[in-house]
């Protein structure tokens, strides 16, 4: 169990749900967000095409829900760990595609990314990918092992109600 | 309940909201069939009784050989096809690599049209150089091999409305081999006056 680390995990909760967040509902909410990500998803010759579909919706809805879980500090570690579980996910299919000399958009952020940045992180998939996700694991990680840290709804909920007094059943 | 079974529990809402999501709001990933094609005389059929004028076909994705000599098209196409609809149906070309790319070279007059212009909705060049080509051919094209993004931005066109939209799948590179005159470098005007 890692020391208590005070603000670090709320400032890492905060921007793992900015992060994963902005990304879910550029995907999912957006004019042609859906169509992009599952153009993206299909580009990588994994999934049969009705499992594209599927992942096309359920990939940013984890992330979405994970991202509000992670802002309310409820369910801490378990948002955590779902988001560890989806980015190894992400990167054994960047890898296999590095594998297999593909040249495919990522399609990580949907189009959440401002321009300038997105140019920094890299649309296409490559090395510079599973190095970003590594960092952004690492941050999960950290959340995962540190829990909630102050300002979650998990503390309230992990509080010990008080005792109550035991009854006065002694003899007068 | 502990740390797996709220993941479970996560995955599992997930799932239930991806599933009605996609119910609500319908993607197809593929190039669907036109519904109207452009017959066109390729190379090895000049001379044999056919012309030079283009004749529309419609119907649901037709292709095949015509009585004149003249072969309808389907959504993918090959570079002799891409051509004739250059030369005889005036199509416009629209190249979807990149920014890099384009500038370097693409077909001669084409537009430049990435499937991330799609992301805000419908692209400003779809408006302007594409306007009045809803009932025309239109060739998409990115560099060939696995590129996927011609397919991309020929299904965004269809759902646009477009009604005859064509994939050159052998790509850029193909093309510049076998036609260099018909390729430019830098940029093309945008905005121009469109319709067949």
């Amino acid at each position: 169990m890692m020391p208590r680390l005070g603000w670090v995990p709320l400032v890492l909760r905060l921007v793992l749900a900015l992060l994963f967040g902005g990304a879910a509902l550029a995907k999912l909410f957006t004019a042609n967000g859906p169509s992009l990500f599952a153009q993206a998803i299909n580009a990588f010759e994994i999934l049969p095409e009705h499992l594209v579909v599927l992942a096309t919706f359920v990939f940013p809805w984890i992330e979405l829900i994970c991202a509000a879980l992670l802002i309310a500090g409820l369910w801490t570690r378990s948002a955590s760990l779902m988001l560890g579980i989806l980015l190894l996910a992400f990167s054994g299919a960047i890898y296999s595609v590095i594998q297999r000399g593909m040249s495919v958009d990522c399609g990580c952020f949907g189009a959440f990314l401002p321009d300038a940045l997105a140019a920094v992180l890299g649309q296409k998939t490559g090395w510079h990918s599973l190095i970003r996700n590594g960092v952004i694991l690492s941050a999960i990680l950290v959340v995962l092992g540190a829990g909630p840290g102050v300002l979650a709804v998990d503390n309230l909920l992990r509080r010990r109600p008080e005792r109550p007094e035991p009854p006065d059943d002694s003899p007068s | 309940m502990g740390l797996a079974g709220r993941t479970l529990a996560i995955g599992l809402a997930a799932l239930v909201a991806g599933v009605a999501h996609s119910w609500v709001r319908p993607i197809t990933l593929t190039v669907q069939e036109n519904t109207q094609s452009t017959a066109v005389v390729l190379p090895d059929a000049q001379g044999t009784g056919g012309t030079d004028e283009p004749v529309e076909v419609q119907g649901e994705g037709a292709e095949g050989e015509t009585p004149a000599g003249q072969v309808t098209l389907g959504v993918e196409i090959t570079l002799e096809e891409a051509l004739a609809l250059m030369e005889q149906a005036g199509a416009p070309f629209v190249d979807v690599r990149s920014d890099e790319l384009y500038e370097a070279s693409h077909v001669l007059g084409a537009i430049h049209l990435s499937p991330d212009a799609f992301a805000g909705g419908t692209p400003e060049a779809v408006l302007t150089d594409l306007a009045g080509f809803e009932d025309a051919p239109i060739v998409v094209y990115c560099t060939g091999g696995d590129c996927h993004d011609s397919h991309s931005v020929a299904a965004f066109l269809q759902r646009l409305g477009f009604q005859e939209v064509h994939v050159m799948v052998a790509g850029m590179d193909a093309w510049a081999e076998a036609y260099p005159d018909l390729v430019a470098a830098g940029t093309e005007p945008t905005g121009s006056e469109g319709g067949p």
